[in-house]
């Protein structure tokens, strides 16, 4: 590189990026600190009530700012629960305008009698609410909620200036007591901003790296899909090609023979062409377990190819999270079972035809066909069809089971994707959550609604993609 | 956005995080403290010494954070001791008004000169500075105290601070165990996920061409008659034998995308002619073909629209050409097809239609591999779009429109 080439400027952060957006698994060790600060903010609020029962002149508004802020604590300890993460937006809303709420309930039941401002406690309370959102929230809206909170502490501080213990300029007691709720504000945007930008600047590095060796690959890839597709077009074909060009003479058993090899092959293709990246998945899992000597009987379901509908992170997330089940301890190797339904059409593949042709459920999936194929191994013909009929049985469970609960469609018009995760694992649920804890918290990140339920060996995982139009990730 | 900090870049990114909020949390206070002193100091003019050494404490933090050197830490915590002492002795010092020493405005200098552990690169060094900022900033003051009036009482808020900013450092410095093992697995999962697309990409080319070659040669022979092989036969036979066993044919597609498919292609010398454009494009390779096989095919419209096609691009549309031709062979029943090439300024149409049995669901349903891979991801890939109108009975066309290079009219 020449010193006169411009470094490339690096893509800045999504306004919306936050550090448990980005990093769920950095997000997730960094959510002890909400129940801590929810503890001190409770316990000074109590502590400051208590020691100031002189100045409190209506002790059920008293008793009612106390008891509102530590519902604001409540909320917050449950907003940053790694099981119900994203924190949004509205929680954290909730939780200052919860916390300006007691503040004015504070003011109201010392009216006139307050001393002294500084020792408030929802002023400091709400500055602490705000530092524990750093590792949730974006720096701006952080730091925007902390202005507000500010603004109306230091309104009530001016006041109640003339009624207070200490004679000094009433602008005074507003600088003090916005000082309370922007120090720390100001410290939780900062370290919001400042994490965001860093780990945005680890990703685009190391997507570029991913990309760089993804592409230093490219070679033995071709190679491999190559070999692939010499083997899948079988002894026969080749040979048979090789052979009628030397004769230069066609028979009729040739002909016949042509016609039945061309059916073959372009089955063989059609079914390949059906293959998604999930599919994939399993097969190498599914070779992995065999590997280990046990006999896996993992059953993909995903009728309408909607998993390719997925975007890279999604994928990725996924397939962390199958390859960390099958590898868990516990593991029932026959137990697997992957889902995928949803509502709005199939994700728009390079298959359609045009209405002519119409509907394309219409027309017969390749996988159910039970042609023997000379190409495909009958053993494996043979397993596919024995998962796909698992996997059918099982969708009708599912479906059964899942008649009481209203359907998807009914909550919105836009297309979403269901997946449905089974697995049986026998571990106790304490090291089986412990386990998959940061697989969830990636998860949740890049799908919404994860809904996590178990019965005992069963594990069931739901959750939703909301499909974007999108032409493909390059 | 699922690719979390790798274990070795944690520490290094939260001690950033910590430093830079421990920063702001100083400044503020700073800046509270200078506004609330310079507006005390209106009434009471002796307070000015305090507005100068609060904001040059406040230019010093600036310097240390922006340098991060220990001699700036050393030089903050020094002269912050200072100022600190001067800041109580003043500000206490004002007669009949402060009730006690336990003042939040007077903390304000003590809390800011504790956030000087947050710069610390370690939790333990954070932790360190911070409780020796601590102990200086709790002497200073003590002494300033001593020499007022004013009585001593605890400063909470600063021991509040310090306590909560050496929580979260250790918080912060623990390492996290249990991401060990998750962070990498996420991480080889998104290394697959691109590994498995590029293969997919290698693999729906690998499949459209032996869709192109293989089945084409199958499907054209099982249409033969029985005898002796037609030389037009024996030609893309041979051809498709030599382009599967040269074991590259999938990384060298580019670079033969100029010789590869005109097997019959005259040769000539002379600088491109309108005509020599239209000759050596790859659509004419595949009309050819086509016509090798028994197919009559008009050729209507602008021919040398071809030539706005850069070579990759004409490859292309010439292989879904053949792909449109070879589906009439194999389904319309009728021996007669039409191409129809028309050009607009930013795009290049071709219309293949023949007056056939047209398609029916069931045929579509087995056979549409060849529309799917070797036609529309074709053009598709190229940025263009495939439209299809078919009715059984009524014939079919097909309309291919890609992007081509600006019309110079």
């Amino acid at each position: 590189m020449t010193r006169a080439t411009p470094t490339p400027r690096r893509p800045r952060a999504p306004a919306s990026a936050s550090q448990q957006r980005l990093d769920p698994i950095g997000g997730l060790a960094a959510w002890p600190l909400a129940p801590v600060v929810a503890l001190v903010v409770v316990t000074y609020a109590v502590a400051a009530t208590t020691s100031r029962q002189h100045e409190i002149q209506l002790e059920e508004l008293a008793a009612a700012a106390v008891a509102v802020l530590t519902i604001a604590a409540a909320v917050l300890v449950w907003s940053s629960r790694p099981d119900l993460a994203p924190f949004t937006r509205t929680r954290a809303v909730v939780i200052v305008a919860l916390g300006l709420v007691a503040h004015l309930l504070a003011v109201a039941s010392t009216w006139q009698f307050n001393g002294m401002i500084q020792d408030d406690f929802a002023p400091m309370g709400l500055g602490l609410l705000l530092l524990a959102m750093a590792p949730f929230r974006p720096w701006k809206e952080i730091l925007a909620l902390g202005v507000a909170a500010a603004v109306t502490v230091g309104i009530t501080a001016l006041a109640q200036s003339p009624f207070l213990g200490i004679q000094t300029p009433p602008v005074l007691f507003a600088i003090i007591a916005m000082t309370q709720v922007l120090a720390p504000a100001l410290a939780a945007a900062a370290y919001s901003r400042q994490v965001v930008n860093s780990i945005h600047r680890w990703q685009t590095d190391a997507r570029r790296a991913i990309r760089a060796s993804t592409e230093a690959s490219r070679g033995l890839l071709a190679t491999e899909v190559v070999d692939h597709r010499l083997k899948n077009l079988g002894a026969e074909v080749l040979p048979f090609l090789a052979d009628v060009l030397e004769r230069k003479t066609l028979t009729a058993a040739d002909v016949k023979r042509a016609r039945s090899l061309a059916f073959q092959v372009r089955r063989v293709l059609v079914a390949e062409v059906d293959h998604t990246w999930l599919d994939d998945l399993i097969d190498r899992e599914r070779a992995v377990l065999t590997a280990r000597g046990l006999a896996p009987l993992c059953v993909i379901a995903d009728p309408e190819r909607r998993a390719t509908g997925f975007d890279s992170d999604q994928r990725a997330a996924v397939g962390a999270l199958i390859v960390a089940l099958c590898r868990l301890k516990g593991f029932d190797p026959t137990s697997l079972v992957v889902q995928i339904d949803g509502s709005g059409a199939a994700p728009a593949d390079t298959d359609q035809i045009t209405q002519a042709f119409g509907d394309r459920s219409a027309r017969p999936t390749p996988a159910t066909d039970t042609t023997t194929m000379a190409i495909v191994t009958a053993a494996q013909t043979q397993a596919a069809a024995q998962a796909r009929a698992q996997a059918r049985a099982q969708a009708q469970v599912h479906a059964a089971t899942q008649a009481g609960t209203p359907a998807t469609a009914f909550r919105s018009a836009s297309p979403r994707d269901t997946i449905t995760i089974q697995a049986g694992i026998s571990l106790p649920p304490f090291q089986r959550r412990r386990a998959l804890r940061p697989y969830l918290s990636v998860l949740r990140a890049v799908f919404t609604r994860v809904r996590v339920t178990s019965r005992h060996p069963l594990l069931t995982l739901e959750f939703d993609a909301e499909r974007f139009q999108t032409k493909g990730t390059p | 956005m699922s690719l979390g900090l790798p274990g070795h870049l944690v520490q290094l990114t939260l001690a950033r995080a910590l430093a830079r909020a421990a920063h702001w949390f100083a400044l503020t206070c700073l800046m509270a403290g200078a506004v609330s002193v310079a507006v005390l100091s209106l009434s009471r003019p002796e307070l000015w010494i305090t507005v100068v050494a609060v904001l040059a404490m406040g230019a010093l933090l600036v310097l240390f954070t922006r340098h991060r050197r220990i001699g700036f830490a050393v030089a903050y915590l020094v002269f912050g001791t200072l100022c600190v002492y001067v800041f109580t002795r003043a500000v206490l010092g004002v007669p009949d008004v402060f009730p006690a020493s336990n003042m939040f405005l007077v903390a304000l200098p003590k809390m800011a000169l504790v956030m000087v552990g947050g710069a610390g690169s370690t939790a333990l060094a954070g932790v360190l500075w911070s409780t020796a900022a601590f102990l200086l900033a709790e002497s200073a003051a003590l002494l300033a105290i001593l020499g007022t009036t004013v009585p001593y009482r605890p400063d909470l808020f600063t021991l509040s601070t310090y306590l909560v900013l050496v929580g979260v450092m250790l918080l912060a410095g623990i390492d996290r165990r249990l991401s060990n093992a998750a962070q990498p697995a996420i991480h080889r999962a998104v290394q697959d996920g691109a590994n498995r697309q590029l293969r997919d990409a290698l693999d729906t080319r690998a499949i459209a061409l032996l869709n192109d070659t293989t089945v084409a040669q199958l499907v054209a022979l099982s249409l033969a008659e029985p005898g002796g092989l037609s030389p037009g036969l024996q030609t893309s036979l041979r051809y498709t034998l030599t382009t599967l066993h040269d074991t590259d044919w999938l990384t060298d597609i580019d670079a033969r995308s100029d010789t590869g498919p005109h097997p019959t292609l005259p040769e000539k010398a002379s600088e491109p002619t309108e005509t020599s454009v239209w000759i050596s494009s790859a659509v004419h390779g595949a009309i050819e073909r086509g016509r090798d096989r028994g197919l009559t095919i008009d050729v209507t419209g602008d021919i040398n629209a071809l030539s706005r096609l850069d070579a990759g691009s004409d490859r292309e549309v010439g292989l879904a050409v053949q792909q449109c031709l070879v589906n009439v062979i194999l389904h319309a029943g009728i021996a007669s097809a039409e191409v129809a090439i028309e050009q607009d300024l930013t795009t290049i149409s071709l219309r293949i239609t023949d007056a056939g049995r047209g398609f029916t669901e069931s045929e579509s349903a087995s056979d549409r591999l060849g529309l799917r891979q070797s036609v529309r991801r074709r053009i598709e890939q190229l940025g263009g779009s495939v439209l299809i109108w078919s009715r059984p009975g009524a014939g079919t066309s097909v309309r291919l429109t890609v992007p081509a290079a600006q019309k110079n009219s």
